[in-house]
């Protein structure tokens, strides 16, 4: 039965799981995020963000439970429902053989860009992110910034639906991270795309629609940034000053069982 | 068709880098290489004609240059492998750029093994050229999909790859009829020679120059045909890889 426009969720997982050895990385998720959402994962190294953006983006495959992309379930060949999805994680698919131009123009063309508006695209993207001058050169022979704002471009350039980032802030620099997060304000308002980021820091979620805390495998809360600040907020008398200073930081780090977490 | 331009793009790049990184003298100085050592062997060897080693030896020469594309493909496939799930392209095509890579550089080696050949020992007319054009196209597509397919296996892990490689490699070359006509291999080797798709080889590429030849029963249109069906299979099996 096909979905309603209003039913289709941009995200649906149902009960995943994955195991490596007697170690649970993923533990029975279950999560649903709405088209046009901009949805945080905050976690510490090890809690398995890394693993479920993967295991989203098709690079590894879950041990248990059920996922859809936009109302299409994943399993074995969903080329068209991935070709929405712009993808950035941690390893680098970068080649470095080729120069700047020339990975993204092979990215373009898998993506299935066509080639009349293909130039333009990349050229458009290289000169926002001033690396037009760079565009002969050897990826090899790029900076770690330089090389992520490739990947950024990289991940812009067929305007995603999805848009999956894992720990892009440690490639980026200042000025690359704002051009993300304007960037991430114009495709929602215009293409209406869903943003998923994972991330152990918490400052680029306050403006999140939602901020799941992840933990061992498992999702401790999910909820606004507003709501998980109202969890901790009820250690302080409720007046405006003492929560308006609490942040995300502090809810992450209380609920993750970090000492010291509060004052 | 858009897949079809990936296809393409993958063998751009596979022919620039043979070109920057100058493997086109390791592709080029093989079939001189190989054929020198059959002259070697002949003149010095005194017995020997000049038939005996040397259709193994062409045979022999396709092998290392489907094993050193697919080791460069090795070494950056991973990349391509993970650039096309990300874009959510069927990998097949990122194979069947690097397979008519493999094509184009036995086509080039064809020619010089034709000259060689010709000039060497004075046998191959028109038909023969053609014919030999053809099959080591597909010989070097066979087994340039075999080794792509074990890379695959060991998930482009460059060391694994090497080794297993090499070792597929030495035993593909010991239990054939590269060094002793398949008849005269006692019979364990024998059966092992009749399962070694490059005992087809190595017969098929003596049949195209003379009418005698290994495994006598089996005619040319039939290892042909064994050939184009052994391919087809292994581009089957490296469609089926799935996304993970």
């Amino acid at each position: 039965m096909i979905p309603s426009i209003k039913e289709l969720k941009a995200i649906s997982i149902e009960n995943l799981s994955k195991r490596v050895g007697d170690r649970h990385i993923l533990n029975s998720i279950n999560l649903t995020l709405e088209i046009g959402e901009f949805f945080g994962i905050l976690g510490p190294a090890g809690a398995g963000k890394t693993t479920l953006l993967r295991i989203l983006a098709g690079l590894e495959k879950a041990d248990a439970g059920k996922i859809k992309l936009f109302g299409t379930e994943l399993k074995g060949k969903a080329h068209m429902t991935f070709r929405k999805l712009g993808v950035w994680l941690e390893e680098d698919v970068l080649i470095d053989s080729l120069s700047l131009w020339q990975n993204l123009w092979f990215f373009s063309a898998l993506l299935g860009i066509s080639y009349k508006s293909r130039k333009a695209k990349i050229s458009n993207y290289l000169m926002e992110t001033g690396l037009w001058e760079l565009r002969k050169r050897d990826v090899a022979t790029l900076s770690k910034k330089e090389r992520g704002l490739v990947n950024l471009v990289r991940v812009l350039l067929n305007e995603p639906a999805l848009l999956i980032l894992d720990e892009p802030e440690s490639s980026l620099d200042s000025q690359g991270l704002n051009f993300l997060l304007k960037k991430i304000t114009k495709l929602r308002e215009n293409n209406n795309t869903t943003i998923l980021w994972a991330s152990s820091r918490s400052e680029w979620f306050e403006q999140a629609d939602r901020v799941a805390i992840i933990k061992q495998g498992e999702i401790i809360a999910c909820d606004t940034p507003f709501n998980l600040k109202k969890i901790i907020a009820k250690e302080f008398p409720q007046n405006n000053a003492s929560f308006q200073t609490i942040s995300l930081e502090k809810v992450y780090l209380s609920l993750t069982g970090e000492k010291n977490a509060l004052p | 068709m858009p897949y079809l331009e990936v296809a393409f793009l993958v063998f751009w790049m596979e022919f620039s880098w043979a070109i920057r990184m100058k493997l086109y003298i390791a592709y080029i100085a093989i079939p001189p290489f190989f054929y020198l050592i059959t002259y070697a062997i002949q003149h010095f060897g005194g017995v020997y004609s000049p038939f005996d080693f040397l259709w193994g030896a062409v045979a022999s020469a396709y092998l290392l240059t489907s094993f050193i594309i697919s080791l460069g493909f090795v070494q950056r496939g991973k990349s391509f492998w993970n650039l096309s799930k990300l874009a959510g392209s069927p990998p097949i095509y990122i194979y069947c750029g690097e397979l008519s890579f493999s094509a184009f550089v036995s086509l080039g080696q064809s020619l010089i093994f034709f000259y060689l050949i010709r000039v060497g020992t004075g046998v191959g007319g028109l038909g023969s050229f053609i014919l030999f054009l053809l099959f080591t196209m597909i010989f070097s597509l066979l087994f340039t999909s075999i080794f792509l397919l074990l890379s695959r296996l060991v998930k482009f892990n460059l060391a694994k790859f090497f080794y297993l490689a090499i070792g597929l490699f030495i035993l593909l070359l010991i239990f054939s009829n590269l060094f002793i006509p398949i008849n005269s291999l006692p019979f364990p080797i024998r059966l092992l020679a009749f399962l070694n798709p490059l005992t087809y080889g190595v017969s098929g590429i003596s049949k195209i120059f003379t009418p005698k030849g290994d495994l006598p029963s089996l005619g040319l249109p039939l290892i042909f045909g064994i050939y184009i069906a052994l391919s087809a299979l292994s581009l089957y099996l490296l469609s089926k890889q799935e996304r993970q």
